[in-house]
C-alpha cells in the first residue's frame, strides 16, 4: 500500500470511528490499539480524549455520509 | 520571505455574508450606512444543494465590482488524502474566479472528506509530510486557476493537544509558504485553543508569522460540557452564535500592530444568534466596536 493510500484508510477509519456507537473512552482505546491508526501511532496516543468528544459532536451535526443528502455547512472553525 | 504586499491603507472592516434571513436583518442597517467596507462569503457553500440566495449573489457582485469582496472557501478539504472531488471542486472555482474579482481568498485547515463521508467541518490532521505535499499542490491549482490571487488558509479552533496547539502556525506555514500564501487568524478560535488548553492568548497570536497574516476572523462562541471516565469538563467551541468575547476586544490592537499586511478584519455571526432585537443590537454593538478599535490603530 503506497503512503497516500495509508493515510487515505486512517482518514475513512478516524471518520468511522467518530460515528461508532461507542463511548468516548471506547473511541479512545480504539485509537491507541486498533491496527488503521498505527500511522500515526505515536501522535494519536497523546490526544485529549475530550477534544475527541468534540470532533465526534461536530461529525454528528455537520458530517453526511456518501450517498446521504447534504445538509449544512457551518461552524465550528469556520 | 514573501511577496504578499502590504495594503495601501489601513485593513478593510468586512463582515462575513451568510445564506439567512435573520443575519440579513442585522446586517442590513450596517450595509446600508456603508459601514461594510468588504464582504467576505462562502462562495462554494451553494455549490452542492441550495444555491445562494439573488440577495446574496447581488451583494457579492457589488463588493466584486467596488474591488471589496473576499472569497472564504468551505468545502474543499485540503487535506484530505483522496482527491475524489477536487477535480470538480477546482472547476466551479476557476468558473467563480472568472465570474467575480477577490482581494484574496481562503480556505480551511482540515480535512472533512473522505470515501465515507462527503461532507462535514474540517477536523485537525497528525502532521504528515505526504499530506503537506498534496495540500500544496492543491494550493498551487487553487492559484493557478484564480489568476494569481492569493491563497491562504484559516486555523482551526479545534486541536487534540497542547502540543499541536503550539504548532499549528507552524503546519499551516508549510502549506502557504510554497504557494506565497497567507494566514487568515481567526482570533475567536485561538480562543478557543487558549481556554481549552490554559496559554495566555497573546502567546497565542505571537506563533504567527509577521508578515503573512493577511486577515483577522473574530466571532463568538459557546461551551459546551464533556465528560470523560466520569469527569465533566466544559469546552470553548467556536459556534459562532454568541457576542464576542471581550478577550478578543483587548488581544485585537497587539494583532493590528503585530501584522502590518492586514487587509480586512472580518466579523462573522450566524443568523441563528441573531433572532431577537437584543441580539441584534449586540451585532451592531460588536460591529462597532471592532470598527473602533481599528480606526483607533489607524490613527494610533
Amino acid at each position: 500500500m503506497d503512503e497516500r493510500e495509508e493515510i487515505a484508510r486512517f482518514q475513512e477509519a478516524f471518520l468511522e470511528l467518530l460515528a461508532a456507537d461507542l463511548t468516548l473512552e471506547e473511541k479512545y482505546a480504539r485509537l491507541c490499539t486498533a491496527a488503521q491508526f498505527a500511522r500515526y501511532r505515536d501522535q494519536v496516543s497523546r490526544w485529549d480524549p475530550r477534544f475527541l468528544g468534540v470532533a465526534v459532536e461536530l461529525l454528528k451535526k455537520w458530517g453526511a455520509r456518501s450517498g446521504e443528502g447534504i445538509g449544512e455547512s457551518g461552524p465550528d472553525g469556520l | 520571505m514573501t511577496n504578499l504586499s502590504a495594503p495601501s491603507g489601513p485593513p478593510f472592516i468586512a463582515l462575513s455574508a451568510i445564506p439567512d434571513a435573520d443575519w440579513l436583518g442585522a446586517a442590513l442597517p450596517l450595509l446600508h450606512a456603508g459601514e461594510v467596507e468588504a464582504l467576505e462569503w462562502g462562495f462554494d457553500s451553494g455549490w452542492y444543494e441550495r444555491p445562494a440566495p439573488g440577495w446574496l449573489s447581488e451583494l457579492a457582485d457589488h463588493y466584486s465590482t467596488a474591488e471589496r469582496l473576499i472569497g472564504h472557501g468551505v468545502t474543499f478539504s485540503v487535506l484530505s488524502a483522496i482527491s475524489d472531488h477536487h477535480d470538480e471542486w477546482l472547476r466551479r472555482f476557476a468558473e467563480e474566479c472568472a465570474r467575480r474579482r477577490y482581494l484574496h481568498i481562503s480556505e480551511h485547515f482540515g480535512m472533512m472528506r473522505t470515501r465515507n463521508f462527503h461532507q462535514g467541518a474540517p477536523l485537525p490532521v497528525p502532521y504528515d509530510p505526504a499530506l503537506v505535499r498534496l495540500a500544496v499542490s492543491r494550493l498551487q491549482r487553487m492559484k493557478e486557476l484564480s489568476g494569481g490571487t492569493a491563497i491562504g488558509l484559516e486555523n482551526l479552533a479545534l486541536a487534540f493537544t497542547a502540543d499541536d496547539v503550539r504548532g499549528h502556525a507552524a503546519f499551516i506555514l508549510e502549506l502557504v509558504e510554497p504557494v506565497d500564501g497567507f494566514f487568515l487568524l481567526d482570533l475567536h478560535n485561538l480562543y478557543c485553543q487558549s481556554q481549552n488548553f490554559g496559554i495566555p492568548l497573546q502567546d497565542l497570536v505571537s506563533l504567527f508569522p509577521a508578515d503573512r497574516v493577511c486577515e483577522l476572523h473574530l466571532s463568538g462562541g459557546s461551551w459546551s460540557e464533556v465528560t470523560v471516565n466520569g469527569s465533566s469538563t466544559t469546552v470553548r467551541r467556536d459556534t459562532h452564535d454568541d457576542r464576542v468575547p471581550d478577550e478578543l476586544f483587548e488581544v485585537l490592537p497587539f494583532a493590528l500592530a503585530r501584522f502590518p499586511k492586514l487587509r480586512a478584519v472580518t466579523f462573522e455571526q450566524l443568523g441563528i444568534g441573531l433572532r431577537t432585537a437584543e441580539a441584534r443590537a449586540g451585532f451592531h454593538d460588536d460591529f462597532h466596536r471592532i470598527k473602533e478599535i481599528v480606526r483607533g490603530a489607524r490613527h494610533g
